[in-house]
């Protein structure tokens, strides 16, 4: 078996016996105490198998060209990653470098488990040439950097061409709008008997009305809270309850079959579309024989509403005997050019624009329609949203919950979303 | 060799001494520990007192080690409020009282996992204690039967089983295949906030395996001679069942009974990866662990959490000491 | 009177398992095996389905209702096995070494605790076996995190010693419970009729009682085997490299509902995990149908 504890002995006399070495052989000392000794460095990520394979290549580049580092590998998938990575602080255990997302990372940071890469910024193992502003100020977090975007997503829409070419119905072109969608999910609805729905209903997803809101020049949290007012929230879900109706959403009990992955419910043929990230779009392409075409969420003449996303962050945490090397980590990983080749786009796109092109060389047509949507997206879009404070997560939750009472007629819409609000003040609060 | 009356009485702490008393050979009378006492005699009393701590040495460990301390370690974390990310911070009966009295969400688990247990359990041991006599009836072919009732509960808890569910119960699933073969238009069973607790009803009882096979453990080691007695004096196959068959196996009954409702109180996982954690649709599926986990996990309240599972460990041993106590009614021991 | 009590035999429930059929019609177990067949493949269902889907390729897997695959692939066992560049028999290979332990922790730990609870008497039996049916009733995942924390302490994290040593110390208070009902079913003459014999305690346990248990402790084996190597949540808590993993860590692996799961090598993969405990029920299902023969005890 394969014990950290050995390992870390190791590290430990090892270093000991350098120093000793180095203080016996200098004249003058080094300002830093860096280690010369070999390091042992701990790495979580989830994901497929896929991005396993991906990632165990980079690290074992990384530790070719730094030989006195190793990096242990702790990988997984998502079920589950959470509860690990918060038990593990809790003993005290926690990886150097950890794969997190946004909805947890003030969790995280807000309690000073986060190691600030502003440090390794100003020490110079962490480059940020080439990264976008606004993604660094996203993941400022009292003033410190607690995270690195690891890659960029952003919001969008697939439709099955297939189906709708059989059903007669055009797709909405680029540029549509919610009352297009309207119309579009009324036609299939029409044309198949209703057997099959135009869109899923996407009433209870927080990530679409995150967008809606900034459409209406809103935000749906903002460091205080929430940002914004009772009435674009009722407005968005009287859109999804007229789309019901029309029957050119899907009905609430198939719906909330598919909640968390409304996609497999293209994949199964019930609707012909809905939302997704764009990173997402070819593993979902991959599961369907029907061919898919992706574009952006609908939209109208205002804010353009989606902006370009952190898909996932790594952190540096605050347990770590070893940030500096984990920094170097952080640093390869993100702006290596090496490293991107390898990794390519399956987290996203890198946030460095620098390394943009190497990551995405060898991307195959597929792939490249998601490209196209965060180009697009980058070009013209809104910016991104400030941290999501503490407690956000069960906010999210309460908005699925009010928006399925919606769905089941348990709550009219101005009840459901009033009720929302008050709650959210008080977790919040 | 023999034993003596005094041995044996220190041995099990009773008086009871019938039905041997014939082979017993006396060779020393006396009180206990006096000095006409054997040396065997105080060896083998000390040997007796200290056999069952011996026996128990494992488990005592385990307990006071493992168990124990972590236990009351989460007791003392209920009274606090504890993100795991940051140290725990007292607020004495803040959490308990936020329970019953501002969130409603949780009266909302209470319920769910009442209707569950209360309706789930019963059928599953219905269904186990069915299938095992039916099938201990010396039927041809038993072990293949056996397997197959065994092997759902084989495959466990995992992501996998929400998918095979969906499968079944989804709308484009199994059963509504069925229906739509009879021209019955199905819905989708576990998107329907009426119908998703029934599901997961459903699959607790498609794994009465285990209950099941502990049955059989138990239909196989009631003694032949009973039967033979029995039908030596001329019992019907009927009589037999209710009078020897049903009698010895209520041991097993009310362990089978008290295990599944512990199991069933604390139902997590069918919960959890068949409504991606989030116990829906509209809370109908959020079990009471399940919402203790969304609490103490995902939203960084463990306080609150270990308070939740404090009064969960009450109600459950409330019932279970129930069940023990009204065991006496109806439970028949042979020892 | 000889036939009529031979004939009255013929129908009690038989612990040697053989089939007196003398009274039933061919047509009635006919239909008997009907229904348990028809029954058997309802339960079935599901798992044929996933049979079927681990020969699907991805395109078909979700897409298509029928559970018969077309075209029926191969790839699915090629690509799982692989298991994330570990491999799948390395993960195989540590789900058996973390199984069997337990098997033999629980075996030894368990029936020994079982043999003080329900055949010897000490002072404080009722207060330790609350104790013992108290362990049951607290949820787990609230005792995740202090244990964690020991376990931390002891250095204990990235081994299987966590997952294993437990079960040495008699942790599983459900076989705990469950050898204790059985034992209670045994009559105590026997227990008695060792003493009178000059046997001590643990040589009652060992030559009496124990042969005596077969059915529970196959069960006890049965479970605990299936149990551990189903269990995610410890090892996932406990395991960081992922060369110690074990299977449902392997299969949680493949899935990423944030990104793209390998759902096809998934499934296959989950098959080929049931092979290994659909092998052990069956070893062990042999040993559940030992009756006792206790028509010695009567003379």
């Amino acid at each position: 078996m394969f014990t950290q504890r050995s390992g870390k002995k190791i590290a430990a006399l090892a270093t000991i016996a350098a120093l000793a070495l180095g203080a016996a052989g200098c004249a003058s000392g080094e300002p830093e105490a860096e280690n010369t000794g070999p390091v042992e460095l701990r790495m979580s990520w989830w994901g497929g198998d896929a991005r396993h394979e991906l990632t165990n290549q980079v690290l074992d580049l990384f530790e070719e060209e730094n030989p006195n580092i190793t990096v242990v590998r702790d990988f997984g998938g998502f079920d589950g990653y959470l509860d690990k990575i918060t038990t593990q602080y809790a003993g005290k255990n926690s990886p150097d470098v950890i794969q997190l997302y946004n909805e947890v990372l003030v969790e995280f940071a807000q309690r000073g488990q986060v190691y600030d890469l502003n440090q390794a910024v100003e020490a110079g193992d962490i480059s940020l040439d080439g990264w976008p502003e606004d993604l660094i100020e996203t993941n400022t977090i009292d003033g410190k950097l607690s995270a690195l975007p690891f890659g960029l997503s952003t919001h969008g829409f697939v439709f099955d061409e297939a189906k709708s070419t059989e059903l007669g119905v055009d797709i909405p072109e680029e540029g549509f709008t919610w009352d297009d969608l309207a119309e579009y999910g009324e036609a299939i609805n029409e044309a198949s008997g209703g057997s099959v729905k135009g869109v899923t209903d996407l009433s209870h997803s927080y990530q679409v009305f995150e967008v809606w809101a900034k459409q209406n020049g809103q935000e749906y949290l903002n460091a205080d809270g929430i940002g914004f007012d009772e009435d674009t929230l009722v407005d968005y879900w009287e859109y999804w309850a007229d789309m019901r109706e029309s029957g050119a959403a899907t009905a609430p009990d198939v719906s909330s079959e598919y909640l968390g992955t409304p996609y497999d419910a293209v994949i199964a043929g019930v609707a012909t579309s809905t939302f997704l990230f764009v990173n997402q779009y070819a593993s979902v392409q991959a599961s369907t024989p029907n061919a898919l075409a992706l574009t952006r969420l609908p939209s109208e003449e205002k804010e353009p509403g989606q902006y370009l996303r952190t898909a996932m962050n790594l952190v540096v945490s605050s347990q770590s005997e070893h940030p500096v090397e984990a920094a170097k980590l952080v640093d390869f990983l993100l702006n290596s050019e090496a490293a991107n080749e390898i990794l390519g786009i399956d987290r996203g796109v890198p946030a460095n624009s620098g390394v943009v092109e190497a990551a995405t060389g060898s991307v195959d047509e597929i792939n490249a329609k998601a490209m196209a949507v965060i180009e697009s997206v980058r070009e013209n879009g809104s910016s991104a949203p400030v941290p999501a404070p503490v407690g956000s997560g069960t906010l999210n939750t309460l908005f699925s919950e009010a928006a399925q009472q919606v769905q089941f007629g348990r709550a009219t819409i101005k009840d459901a979303a009033a009720q929302f609000l008050a709650q959210a003040a008080s977790e919040l609060g | 060799m023999s034993v003596t009356q005094n041995e044996r009485r220190a041995a099990d702490g009773t008086d009871d001494v019938d039905g041997v008393a014939a082979d017993t050979t006396r060779t020393v009378r006396g009180p206990r520990g006096s000095r006409t006492a054997p040396r065997s005699l105080k060896s083998s009393q000390f040997r007796d007192r200290i056999a069952p701590y011996l026996f128990l040495a494992p488990w005592l460990i385990g307990f006071l080690v493992i168990t124990l301390g972590p236990m009351l370690y989460s007791l003392y974390l209920s009274f606090t409020d504890y993100s795991l990310l940051s140290e725990p911070s007292w607020v004495g009966l803040d959490n308990y009282v936020r329970m019953f009295t501002s969130d409603p969400k949780y009266l909302e688990s209470v319920r769910v996992t009442l209707v569950y247990v209360f309706v789930s359990v019963p059928l599953q041991l219905a269904f186990a204690l069915l299938l095992a006599v039916i099938l201990n009836r010396g039927l041809r072919a038993l072990s293949i039967y056996r397997s197959i009732y065994y092997l759902p509960s084989l495959i466990g808890a995992s992501v996998a089983i929400a998918v095979l569910w969906r499968q079944m119960f989804g709308n484009n699933g199994l059963i509504n295949q069925v229906l739509s073969f009879f021209g019955i238009e199905g819905q989708s069973w576990i998107g329907n906030p009426d119908t998703a607790l029934g599901t997961l009803i459903i699959l607790n009882v498609w794994t009465f395996g285990s209950p099941m096979v502990i049955f059989l453990a138990a239909l196989r080691q009631i003694p032949e001679y009973l039967y033979e007695a029995a039908a030596v004096d001329g019992i019907s196959r009927r009589g037999a069942f209710l009078h020897i068959t049903l009698p010895m196996l209520t041991p097993i009954v009310l362990f089978n009974l008290i295990l599944q409702l512990i199991n069933a109180f604390q139902a997590f996982t069918p919960a959890y990866v068949i409504s991606g954690g989030t116990g829906g649709p509209v809370n109908s599926t959020l079990f009471y662990t399940l919402y203790l986990y969304q609490r103490g996990f995902t939203g960084f309240q463990m306080g609150y959490a270990s308070a939740m599972a404090w009064v969960l460990f009450i109600a459950i041993a409330a019932v279970t000491a129930a069940n023990f106590w009204f065991a006496k009614y109806w439970v028949h021991y042979d020892d | 009177m000889t036939t009529e009590t031979v004939s009255t035999r013929d129908n009690y429930a038989s612990s040697s398992g053989v089939r007196y059929g003398r009274r039933r019609t061919k047509a009635g177990s006919a239909f008997s095996h009907f229904l348990l067949i028809g029954f058997g493949m309802l339960m079935l269902y599901p798992l044929i389905w996933m049979l079927g889907a681990s020969f699907k390729d991805s395109e078909s897997i979700f897409s298509e209702i029928s559970p018969f695959p077309d075209p029926l692939i191969l790839d699915n066992y090629a690509r799982g096995w692989e298991g994330s560049g570990v491999g799948f028999g390395t993960f195989f290979l540590n789900s058996t070494i973390v199984a069997v332990l337990s098997v033999v922790g629980n075996l030894i730990s368990c029936s020994l605790a079982a043999y003080a609870f329900a055949r010897m008497s000490f002072k404080f039996r009722t207060l330790f076996f609350a104790c013992m049916m108290a362990t049951l009733m607290l949820p787990q995942h609230v005792l995740l995190v202090p244990q964690y924390i020991l376990f931390s302490e002891l250095g204990w994290v990235n081994t299987f010693l966590p997952l294993v040593t437990p079960k040495f110390l008699a942790v599983d208070s459900f076989f705990i419970f469950l050898m204790v009902q059985f034992l209670r079913g045994l009559p105590s003459e026997l227990d008695q009729a060792a003493k009178i014999d000059g046997a001590g305690p643990w040589q009652t346990y060992r030559l009496v009682i124990l042969p005596l248990t077969v059915p529970a402790l196959v069960t006890t084996a049965i479970f605990t085997f299936i149990w551990t190597w189903n269990d995610f949540l410890t090892p996932m808590l406990y395991l960081q490299d992922p060369r110690n993993y074990t299977v449902p860590l392997g299969l949680n692996a493949f899935l990423d509902a944030s990104g793209e799961s390998a759902w096809g090598p998934m499934f296959a993969m989950a098959v080929l995990s049931l092979g290994p405990l659909f092998g052990f029920f069956l070893a062990g299902q042999r040993y559940l149908t030992t009756g006792i023969a206790t028509t010695g005890l009567k003379g």
